[in-house]
C-alpha cells in the first residue's frame, strides 16, 4: 500500500494527502431474548485532500481504489477552485513513518459466530430476566478491525490498526405512564475476554431501570451536586472540552476572547487535560492523528488556569500555536476535523465519602443519559440519581437534569477526587456529522449551586 | 442485481439485494469565508437472506467483497432473528417527482455562488458576528431486487444548505440561522433573501435579555421549536413498540388523545421532498399515511420485519443503509395547519415566551412524552409581540397531557428541517422555570 499511494502522490500539486480505510465488522443484537439483527460487513473506501498554495481544501471522498491518481487529480482541482481571502497555512511538522498493528491479546475473530451468539443470547436472557417491570430489553456486541494506510506529499507515511469490541444493555421499564430506562456499555481496543462473564453487571442494569420506576421524581431547584466519574467525564468532555476545539475559536474573535489562555476557569486544584496516546488503548487513543501528527498529553486547565486547546494542523498555524494530534476524521468519507481523543479531569485528593459527609441536602448523580451544549450553556440527563441527605447517600431519585452556565460550574467545582478512573463504556462523540470514538476520565467531583430542572 | 440473487438461489428460501450509489458535492464557508469544497462518491450492496425461517444480513462496499457478502449473509442467517416474512412481488408505482435536471448540472462555481449571495444579506454582521454556511447537491440511484420477483430503482436528487451568524459578546453567545432541504432547486436570490430577513429582528432581540416569570405563561412554537413537541409522538409511533409494548402510544389506536384540531401525518408521495421516493428500501409502496387525525391516534409505522412481528403489515416506512437492515422510518412527517393566523396567536399574549429551540433535544425519557429542556432560542412576548431574548429559562411538560388542548394552531406550515412540515403551535399549559 506505501509504494501505491506514494505512486499516487508523485505528480500531485501543493500538498496532498491520501487515506486509505479498509474495515470488517460483525454485530449482534438482542431485542429482549429474540435475536433482533446479526450482520457482517466489510467496508473500504478512501479520501484524497489537497490543499494548493493559495488554495483551498479540495476533498475527494470514494470507495472505489481503482485510478488514485485521478482522485489525486481531481481533489486538486477542487482545492485550485476555492480562493480563501487568507491564505491556509499548516502548522509545520517532521514527517512520520510508522507501522501500528493493533495489540490483540483475545482476537474476536478467532471466536465464532456461534459462540458470541451463544454468549449474547446468554445476556440478553439474564437482563430480560433480571426484574418484573422491564417491557423491552436490548443487548448490542460489536467487534471491528479497521486499518488505515496515510501518506502525504511531506513525506508522512503511517499504517494504524485498531481493533474495537463493544458490549452494550439497554433496559426499558415502565409502570402505568411512568417509562424509565437505563443503559451501560463496555469496549475494549484489544480484548473479546474483555466482554465476557458481564452477568452481574448486565443483570445491575435491569435492576436500575426497574428501581428508577419506583424513585420520586426530583424536586427542581438548586443543590450541591456529587458527579461520579462517568458523569463527570461525560461533563468535562461535552460542556468544556467542544469549547477547547480551535476550528471553533479560530475565526470568532469573541470566543477567542472567551478562551483567552491564561484566564482563570475552576479553582487551584482543577486540572483537566486531553490525551490521544494513552495506553494500553482506551476508545480515544490514536497515537498518530489523521494529518500524520503525534499524539501527546495536552493540559488545557492547568491549577484552575486556562493553558491550552486543540489542534488541527490549520488551527495550529492559524493561531501561533503548538500542534496537538487532534485531527480526526470518522472515516474514509470524511476529512479530518478537530476532535477530542482521551479526555480527563486530573486527579485530586478528597475521598468520596469526605466529599459527602457535609452535604446537608444535595444530589449524587451517576452516568449520563445523554447532554447537550450550546456554547456556554449545558444541560445534562444524569443516568440516575440519589438524594443525600445529612451526608449520606439517601433515596434514589429520577428525572435528574443539571443545568447551567459552564464558566460559573467550573468556578463551583469546591472538591475534586481521589479515585479517578477512565470509562469502560463505548461513547461516541458526534460533530459536524463524524462519529469519534472517544473516551474520557475523572473522579468524583463536587459542584456548588447546580441548578436541577423538573418538577 | 440479478446476478447476486442468482449466487444464493438454492442456498437460502429467499433473499432481497440492495444497491445504493451517491454522488455529492458539498461547499462550506466558516468565519465568513470558503473553506471547503468535498466530493463524495459512495456505492454499496447489501444482502438480505431469509433461511429456515431465520434472516441472515450482509453487506460491503468493496467491489471485489461481494462473495464474502454472499457468504457473510448465509452465515448469519443461521443465528438470524425468526420471523415469517415475505418480500414484495412486482407492482407498478407512482413515481413523485424528486429527479431534478437542473440540480444534476449544477457546478460547483454555482453552489460558492450562493454563499457569497448569503454573505451579501448578512454583510451588515461582519466584525460582529461569526456566518458559517454550507450546500449539498446529491443525486442517488437506488436499486432494489428480490427474489419474488420485485425489480425496480429510482433516482433522486437532494439539494440544501443552511446558513448560520453566531454572535459571541462578553461570555454570551447568541446564535440565528435557518436551512432548506429537497429535491430540488428552489430561485437561489429569492430563497436566500426570505432565510435572512427574520435574522435582522432577531439580532436586534438578542441584544435585550430579559427574564420571564416562573409558572405557566402562554408558549408559542416557531415550526422549529415545535421539535420538542413532536420528537416525543415520532419515537412513539414506531411500530417496534406495537410488540415491545414501550411507547404510551400502544393499544390507543382509534382513541382520542390530543385536541381535535391536531393532525398529524407522513407522506412519502409528495413531490419535491427529501423523503419522497416510489417505493421504500424494501418495495413497499409508499402512501400518505395517517398518525394522529382530528385528535385521534391512528397509526404506528411499519418495515416488513416490524409488521410481521406485530401481526400488521408495513405501510412503507422501510429505510435503511448500506451497512444497516431496514427499520421504521418517516419519510415528511407533517403536523396540518390549522386557522390561526401568526399575528392573532401572539396578538392576544401579555406575557408568554416563543420558543425557537431547546437544549437537550431528545434526551430524558421522550418516549413517555415528557420533557424539560432549558430553552436555547427564545423571545420573551408582552403584549402580543417579542421583546427581548429569554436566557436561563426551562420549558416542562408533558406532550400526552399539555396537547390535550391546544390554544391556537398556525394557518401555514413551514418546511423546517428538510423534511418536516409544521405550523406555529401554542400552548398556555406549559410550565416555566427561571
Amino acid at each position: 500500500m506505501r509504494e501505491r499511494l506514494k505512486r499516487a502522490l508523485q505528480k500531485a500539486e501543493g500538498y496532498v494527502e491520501i487515506r486509505i480505510q479498509d474495515s470488517i465488522s460483525s454485530s449482534i443484537s438482542f431485542r429482549n431474548t429474540e435475536v433482533d439483527k446479526i450482520s457482517a460487513s466489510s467496508d473500504i473506501g478512501g479520501c484524497v485532500r489537497a490543499l494548493v498554495k493559495g488554495g483551498g481544501w479540495g476533498v475527494v471522498n470514494f470507495n472505489s481504489l481503482e485510478g488514485l491518481e485521478k482522485r489525486v487529480e481531481e481533489a486538486v482541482i477542487s482545492s485550485r477552485a476555492i480562493v480563501p481571502e487568507e491564505p491556509i497555512e499548516l502548522a509545520e511538522i517532521p514527517p512520520v513513518d510508522l507501522e501500528l498493528p493493533a495489540q490483540i491479546d483475545d482476537d474476536p475473530r478467532v471466536h465464532s459466530l456461534e459462540e458470541k451468539h451463544n454468549l449474547v443470547k446468554e445476556y440478553a436472557e439474564i437482563l430480560r430476566g433480571s426484574a418484573g417491570r422491564l417491557i423491552d430489553t436490548n443487548i448490542a456486541y460489536g467487534d471491528g478491525l479497521n486499518k488505515v494506510w496515510f501518506a502525504s506529499t511531506e513525506g508522512s507515511y503511517f499504517m494504524r490498526e485498531r481493533l474495537d469490541v463493544m458490549l452494550m444493555a439497554r433496559a426499558m421499564s415502565r409502570e402505568g405512564d411512568n417509562v424509565q430506562s437505563r443503559h451501560d456499555s463496555w469496549s475494549s481496543r484489544e480484548s473479546f475476554a474483555e466482554i465476557v462473564g458481564r452477568q452481574a453487571d448486565i443483570e445491575s442494569v435491569g435492576k436500575t431501570a426497574e428501581a428508577l420506576l419506583d424513585a420520586e421524581e426530583v424536586k427542581a431547584g438548586k443543590y450541591t451536586v456529587v458527579l461520579n466519574p462517568q458523569l463527570a467525564g461525560v461533563f468535562i468532555h461535552e460542556a468544556f472540552g467542544h469549547l477547547s476545539e480551535s476550528d471553533f475559536i479560530m475565526d470568532n474573535p469573541q470566543a477567542r476572547e472567551m478562551m483567552t489562555l491564561g484566564r482563570r476557569f475552576g479553582p487551584p486544584e482543577l486540572n483537566v487535560f486531553e490525551d490521544g496516546s494513552v495506553m494500553p488503548p482506551l476508545r480515544g487513543t490514536i497515537i498518530v492523528d489523521d494529518e500524520g501528527v503525534m499524539c501527546k498529553k495536552n493540559y488545557l486547565i492547568k491549577d484552575g488556569i486556562l493553558v491550552g486547546r486543540l489542534h488541527s494542523r490549520e488551527t495550529a498555524a492559524k493561531m501561533g500555536e503548538p500542534v496537538t494530534g487532534n485531527a480526526r476524521a470518522d472515516g474514509y468519507s470524511s476529512s479530518p476535523i478537530v476532535r477530542m481523543t482521551n479526555t480527563a479531569i486530573g486527579n485530586g485528593t478528597v475521598p468520596f465519602e469526605k466529599m459527602i459527609a457535609d452535604i446537608d441536602l444535595g444530589l449524587y448523580c451517576i452516568d449520563a443519559y445523554g447532554g447537550q451544549t450550546m456554547m456556554e450553556n449545558f444541560s445534562f440527563s444524569a443516568g440516575w440519581a440519589f438524594m443525600i441527605r445529612g451526608g449520606k447517600i439517601a433515596e434514589m431519585v429520577r428525572n435528574v437534569v443539571l443545568q447551567g452556565n459552564l464558566f460559573k460550574t467550573l468556578m463551583d467545582i469546591d472538591a475534586i477526587g481521589n479515585d479517578f478512573v477512565w470509562a469502560k463504556g463505548g461513547g461516541n462523540c458526534g460533530k459536524g456529522g463524524q462519529a469519534a470514538k472517544v473516551s474520557f476520565g475523572a473522579p468524583h467531583i463536587r459542584i456548588k449551586d447546580v441548578i436541577i430542572g423538573g418538577k | 442485481m440479478q446476478k447476486i440473487l442468482s449466487k444464493v438461489k438454492g442456498r437460502v428460501d429467499s433473499a432481497e439485494v440492495f444497491f445504493v450509489r451517491s454522488h455529492q458535492t458539498e461547499i462550506g464557508y466558516d468565519g465568513w469565508k470558503l473553506k471547503r469544497s468535498t466530493v463524495v462518491q459512495k456505492e454499496g450492496y447489501s444482502l438480505r437472506v431469509v433461511k429456515n425461517g431465520r434472516i441472515g444480513f450482509a453487506a460491503t462496499t468493496d467491489p471485489n467483497g461481494i462473495d464474502l457478502m454472499v457468504e457473510n449473509a448465509v452465515a448469519t442467517a443461521a443465528f438470524g432473528e425468526t420471523v415469517a416474512i415475505e418480500f414484495p412481488s412486482a407492482q407498478n408505482f407512482a413515481t413523485p417527482n424528486i429527479f431534478d435536471p437542473k440540480l444534476a448540472g449544477l457546478s460547483i462555481e454555482q453552489m460558492i455562488d450562493y454563499g457569497k449571495l448569503f454573505i451579501a444579506q448578512c454583510e451588515r454582521y461582519r466584525g460582529i458576528a461569526d456566518l458559517s454556511f454550507e450546500s449539498q447537491k446529491m443525486t442517488i440511484e437506488v436499486k432494489l431486487a428480490n427474489t419474488s420477483g420485485f425489480e425496480g430503482g429510482y433516482e433522486k436528487t437532494v439539494f440544501s444548505y443552511g446558513g448560520y451568524l453566531s454572535r459571541v459578546k462578553e461570555g454570551d453567545v447568541f446564535m440565528v440561522g435557518d436551512g432548506f432541504g429537497s429535491t430540488h432547486l428552489p430561485e437561489m436570490t429569492e430563497a436566500l433573501r426570505k432565510m435572512t430577513e427574520p435574522f435582522h429582528r432577531k439580532m436586534e432581540l438578542a441584544d435585550n435579555i430579559v427574564t420571564v416569570s416562573s409558572g405557566k405563561m402562554p408558549v408559542i412554537f416557531d415550526p422549529k421549536g415545535s421539535m420538542v413537541l413532536l420528537l416525543p409522538i415520532r419515537a412513539g409511533i414506531n411500530g417496534r413498540s406495537v410488540y415491545t409494548k414501550s411507547s404510551p402510544l400502544v393499544g390507543k389506536e382509534g382513541q382520542k388523545l390530543f385536541d381535535e384540531r391536531l393532525s398529524i401525518y407522513d407522506d412519502g408521495t409528495l413531490d419535491r421532498r427529501l423523503g419522497s421516493s416510489p417505493f421504500d428500501d424494501e418495495g413497499v409502496a409508499k402512501t400518505r399515511i395517517d398518525i394522529v387525525k382530528n385528535g385521534v391516534f391512528e397509526n404506528f409505522i411499519f418495515d416488513i420485519v416490524t409488521a410481521a412481528k406485530a401481526g400488521r403489515s408495513s405501510n412503507g416506512c422501510g429505510e435503511r443503509g448500506i451497512f444497516s437492515p431496514p427499520s421504521p422510518s418517516l419519510s415528511n412527517f407533517a403536523v396540518a395547519a390549522g386557522n390561526v393566523p401568526y399575528a392573532d396567536m401572539i396578538g392576544s399574549i401579555d406575557e408568554g415566551l416563543l420558543v425557537e429551540g431547546v437544549l437537550g433535544l431528545g434526551q430524558g425519557n421522550i418516549i413517555s412524552g415528557a420533557f424539560s429542556n432549558p430553552v436555547g432560542t427564545a423571545f420573551k412576548i408582552e403584549k402580543g409581540e417579542p421583546v427581548g431574548r429569554v436566557k436561563n429559562a426551562s420549558i416542562a411538560g408533558n406532550i400526552y397531557n399539555d396537547m390535550r388542548e391546544i390554544a391556537a394552531l398556525g394557518d401555514t406550515q413551514e418546511l423546517v428541517y428538510g423534511s418536516y412540515l409544521v405550523p406555529f403551535i401554542r400552548l398556555d399549559t406549559l410550565n416555566i422555570a427561571s
